[in-house]
């Protein structure tokens, strides 16, 4: 078996000799790729982190987490696609070596390991640059990794970032290495007469030849001597040798779906170098793709030619693929992430929010009140034919991971601002609707790009039940997002009157309150149902209702404060504007719930840990504490002026 | 006028009342959140939640507040006064009654589980069986006979938990031909060689003491032990530590006992079999996608097959057997697996399940009433 240490030194020192053969100029850029070969390439399904997906998601996540970008501008401004960009690392290393697409986001992280830094501090930098300083990112990331995540200074962490990112590259910069390499067997041995061609066979030719070699061998071990013995071994161990040489840098791409329908392990070129002289699993390895990949890489600058042997190839790897049920979802994914659903989701709630401010100032123009929800229910539509398109591609529940939290509480959020015009049809939910869609889409886009890992991933063992990833965690869900819009809703209140907007109207503030309070109500609802829930799911996989968890906490902490709040309006101990504080502390609990508690890094939710947000999320309490100050001002205010009777929420 | 009992009725329904336990527990949650990155949920569990008075240091400024047991007695007896004997009970608004039945429910199943469960662990290799659990975090000691009936004495932790430092504690039991005086009980701690002189010591062996480690299933615990013959023999001192590879043994009026100090046992009326542990990862990474284990439940000499998964424990007189952790971590393909089961006997296992129902039938109830009732109000806001 190669071991991955072995994998990074022999890559190194391939590297080292690449380094040295290579001219600082930069090569001449290979002809662009057609848009019908790079579609094609886009459904080619690829294993990745445990699932299948196509090749244009992987493409898009790897460019994402090294060039903080889904799309590339080498040095003469070309924008390339992710995919036209991996093509080209791909079949074209030695102009690849010289992207700049290393984001480093201090440059002491490249001083540190030797290399000239740019005059920005936050640049972008290419493999042939950070080259000579490799040996020395290897050292310092071996080192930092010892160092527990949360001990790690920033340039420690930017360094292993860096080196992780630099690894994975090479994956792909020396995946054809493979390919560019020709075997022979020197010497005097049943193996060597297998392979005659003195300038040597390819990889799929020497992959198939040699187990017969070995078995034959086998049989015939009693039979002979101590030298003819000892040459058989020497010539296996050699051609083993300059294999694990070739496919060192070989196992970037699982493309290769395996024959056995029970084998889930989609093998690279690397994996089936590896099981060369396993005589049993050698037999059912696809050496014919692997003779196809071949052809593709000694056909690159033939591109008629190329795409002739890629789509051959190509329906060799769909067709096994899709007998093995893993080939269907495919195109869809395809088409979800070429629809950039969340992308134009974003721009339209920006847009519809412009549009609902226009609609204040001008408020004779009837016909702009009457788009109002037509606006922001455009966006919100985008939002959920996004989420059921992740639902049919993974056959899961809208909500699985983080990302899809922030998705699916922007829906809700929206939604519930819909329902909410609805009845009051005043402007103001739609209005916090688009505000709080922006946000939210705003959010999880750059949540996207800041962890630039697939949003699609495998579940760990634990989640793996759509029973309770329909209800608990959606319910729960739904609780978030009705907190929040109960929240931006007060706020509307208190900032309303701070600056003494349509005071005029006896009725709007007391409404506005009523509304705040209704969707705590909401809110709670689905908050204690979703909380109990948990506690349920809990007891069925961990054997405890409660465990006082982090996680756990987060919600039974947002369950307190509506219940709370509920009480005391119900106790008259708070009225119009106290119930809007209370929205605003709503709110902050609920961020400390949804990302607080997964920056502690203790419990049992370790699928839901996260870090990097510290800052963001203390400018939130801070900026949500001042509000809340001012909530309360204004309140003390009423009481003093005991003008509470025209903003009392209370039920009429 | 009212009288004194009926103000303090009023006051324990109150709303006011309510609502302040509420926030005392909500700031109480909080708290013992943050402090978990530095204790560990066990010991903020024991401190926090499970206590009747917790002492929250502010820095060096010490904040006594209410424990969530307290908090949540105090609860019991507001809901119950407030929303179930002093609530209307009219059918224009039963959903807050039910809602606060099932509240009341699930309050009270908590105490039933925190009173009356145990839970553990059973951890067997493939291939290996066992009646007992053992709990993960209490200790007892055991005397047994190694001889004759082969009884055994079992002391609770909660019997010698509080003798700590120089306080020691002698049990009786009349069966036995001694008594046992332990002492200097430790919750984490290791034997080292002592320094000569040291008192305490015996035969040159010291417990030291170790800083608690936050997952609390880390920490070994030790005493120090002393026979003393009732006979009126000489005393034998000894060491009990949790990790010991032997029990200490002791002979008094000719017979041998073994004294251990052990996680507390408890024993199933059945016997589970290890048959096999399947894990899978997703392809091609280290992601768990599954654990599995095989078992053969046996019982008045009838066998069956069962499989205990994530998500899918095994249920069976009372008890639960959930699929909770494996092992070694870093197993080889030939080497033995071992599969750890979490265990609980919790009369209000499901409990939870029937009061979440009763509360979201009440609520959906009480909500969509208010729900008509404002939609009611709207529309005639809008009609001139």
């Amino acid at each position: 078996m190669m071991r991955k240490g072995l994998v990074a030194i022999i890559i190194f020192m391939t590297v080292c000799g690449a380094a040295t053969a290579q001219s600082t100029e930069t090569p001449t850029p290979p002809p662009r790729w057609d848009k019908e070969i790079l579609d094609r390439f886009a459904t080619l399904p690829v294993q990745d982190q445990g699932r299948v997906k196509p090749l244009d998601t992987f493409a898009q996540f790897t460019l994402l987490r090294l060039n903080g970008q889904r799309r590339f501008s080498d040095e003469d401004r070309t924008r390339l696609s992710s995919l036209e960009w991996l093509l080209n690392v791909l079949f074209y290393p030695e102009v690849a070596m010289h992207y700049r697409n290393f984001l480093v986001q201090s440059s002491e992280a490249v001083v540190a390991i030797g290399i000239p830094a740019h005059a920005e501090r936050r640049d972008r930098y290419s493999y042939h640059e950070l080259l000579p300083g490799r040996a020395m990112l290897a050292t310092l990331a071996q080192r930092y990794a010892e160092i527990p995540a949360a001990q790690r200074s920033r340039v420690e962490q930017q360094i292993l970032h860096l080196a992780t990112n630099v690894h994975q590259f090479e994956e792909l910069l020396y995946f054809f290495e493979f390919a560019r390499r020709r075997f022979t067997v020197p010497g005097d041995s049943e193996l060597a007469t297998a392979f005659p061609e003195a300038e040597g066979v390819p990889l799929s030719e020497a992959l198939r030849r040699a187990p017969a070699v070995l078995g034959s061998v086998r049989d015939r071990i009693e039979a002979m001597d101590d030298a003819a013995l000892e040459a058989e071994r020497a010539a296996m161990a050699g051609l083993l040798n300059e294999l694990e040489r070739a496919v060192a840098g070989s196992d970037g791409l699982a493309l290769f779906p395996p024959e056995d329908p029970d084998d889930m392990t989609w093998r690279s070129p690397a994996d089936l170098a590896a099981s060369v002289f396993d005589v049993s699993r050698q037999r059912s390895e696809p050496l014919d793709l692997l003779a196809g990949l071949e052809r593709l890489h000694a056909l690159r600058d033939d591109r008629a030619a190329f795409t002739a042997a890629f789509n051959a190839f190509h329906d060799a790897v769909t067709a096994r693929a899709a007998a093995r049920g893993e080939y269907k979802k495919i195109p869809l994914e395809v088409a979800y992430y070429r629809g950039n659903y969340m992308f134009y989701s974003q721009w339209l709630y920006v847009l519809s929010f412009i549009l609902i401010a226009v609609s204040w100032v001008m408020p004779g123009r009837r016909w702009l009140h009457y788009l109002n929800p037509a606006a922001v229910a455009a966006p919100t539509a985008l939002l959920i034919i996004g989420i059921t398109l992740r639902c049919i591609i993974r056959g899961r529940p809208p909500v699985t991971t983080l990302y899809e939290t922030i998705l699916f509480c922007t829906a809700v959020a929206a939604v519930t601002a819909l329902i909410i015009e609805a009845m009051s049809r005043r402007r103001i939910a739609v209005a916090v609707g688009a505000f709080l869609g922006a946000l939210g889409m705003f959010i999880a886009n750059r949540y996207e790009a800041k962890e630039a890992v697939d949003t699609m991933p495998s579940l760990v063992a634990v989640l793996d039940t759509n029973f309770w990833l329909a209800t608990h965690v959606t319910t729960i869900i739904i609780g978030y997002g009705a907190c929040f819009f109960a929240s931006a809703l007060a706020h509307v209140c208190i900032f309303g009157r701070l600056l003494k907007v349509r005071e005029q109207d006896p009725d709007f503030y007391p409404h506005l309150a009523r509304l705040v309070y209704g969707v705590v109500c909401f809110g709670l609802f689905f908050s204690i149902v979703g909380t109990v829930l948990g506690g349920i799911w809990a007891n069925e996989s961990w054997g405890r209702f409660w465990g006082w968890d982090p996680k756990e906490n987060g919600a039974l902490m947002i369950v307190l404060w509506g219940l709370a709040l509920v009480h005391l309006r119900l106790g008259g101990h708070i009225r119009a504007m106290g119930i809007c504080v209370g929205a605003v502390v709503l709110g902050m609990i609920t961020g400390f719930a949804w990302w607080g508690v997964n920056l502690l890094g203790v419990g049992l939710h370790s699928y839901g840990f996260t870090s990097g947000i510290l800052n963001i999320l203390l400018a939130f309490y801070a900026m949500e504490t001042a509000v809340a100050a001012l909530g309360i001002l204004i309140g003390a205010r009423d009481n003093a002026r005991d003008a509470a009777p025209a903003h009392d929420c209370a039920e009429r | 006028m009212a009288t004194p009992l009926k103000k303090t009725l009023n006051f324990l329904a109150s709303y006011g009342f309510g609502a302040s336990l509420l926030i005392l527990l909500l700031a109480l949650t909080f708290l013992g959140t943050l402090q978990q990155t530095q204790h560990g949920i066990y010991e903020v569990q024991k401190r926090y939640f499970e206590s009747f008075v917790v002492v929250h240091w502010l820095g060096p400024l010490p904040l006594p507040l209410p424990g969530a047991y307290l908090l949540l007695g105090l609860l019991f007896i507001n809901i119950l006064l407030g929303g179930i004997v002093r609530a209307p009970k009219s059918w224009r608004r039963p959903g807050m009654l039910i809602a606060h039945g099932g509240i009341l429910f699930m309050v009270f199943a908590g105490f039933v589980t925190y009173h009356f469960s145990t839970n553990g662990h059973m951890t067997l290799y493939e291939g290996e069986q066992s009646n007992e659990y053992q709990s993960f975090y209490e200790w007892e000691i055991i005397i047994a006979e190694m001889d004759g009936e082969g009884r055994e004495f079992v002391i609770p932790e909660r019997d010698f938990d509080h003798l700590r430092g120089g306080r020691s504690g002698v049990f009786h039991v009349e069966a036995l031909p001694f008594e046992l005086q332990v002492r200097g009980f430790q919750r984490n701690c290791a034997p080292r060689a002592a320094p000569d002189g040291l008192g305490g010591a015996v035969d040159g062996v010291m417990l030291a003491a170790l800083p608690k480690d936050p997952t609390a299933e880390r920490n070994i615990a030790g005493a120090y032990a002393t026979v003393l013959p009732k006979g009126g023999g000489a005393p034998v001192d000894g060491v009990l530590w949790g990790l010991a590879r032997a029990p200490w043994t002791v002979q008094v009026g000719g017979r041998t006992y073994a004294i251990d100090l052990r996680h507390r046992r408890w024993r199933v009326p059945f016997t589970i079999t290890l048959d096999r542990f399947v894990r899978e990862l997703h392809p091609r990474t280290g992601i768990p996608a599954s654990f599995m284990s095989i078992v053969t439940l046996t019982q008045h000499g009838a066998s069956r097959k069962v499989e205990i998964k994530m998500n899918e424990p095994l249920r069976h007189e009372g008890y639960t057997f959930f699929q909770a952790s494996w092992g070694p971590q870093n197993a080889g393909p030939n080497t033995p697996l071992f599969s750890q089961f979490a265990v609980v006997n919790n009369p209000a296992d499901q409990w939870p399940l029937y009061s979440c129902i009763v509360v979201t039938i009440g609520l959906l109830i009480h909500f969509t009433q208010r729900l008509l009732r404002h939609l009611r109000a709207e529309q005639r806001r809008r009609t001139p």
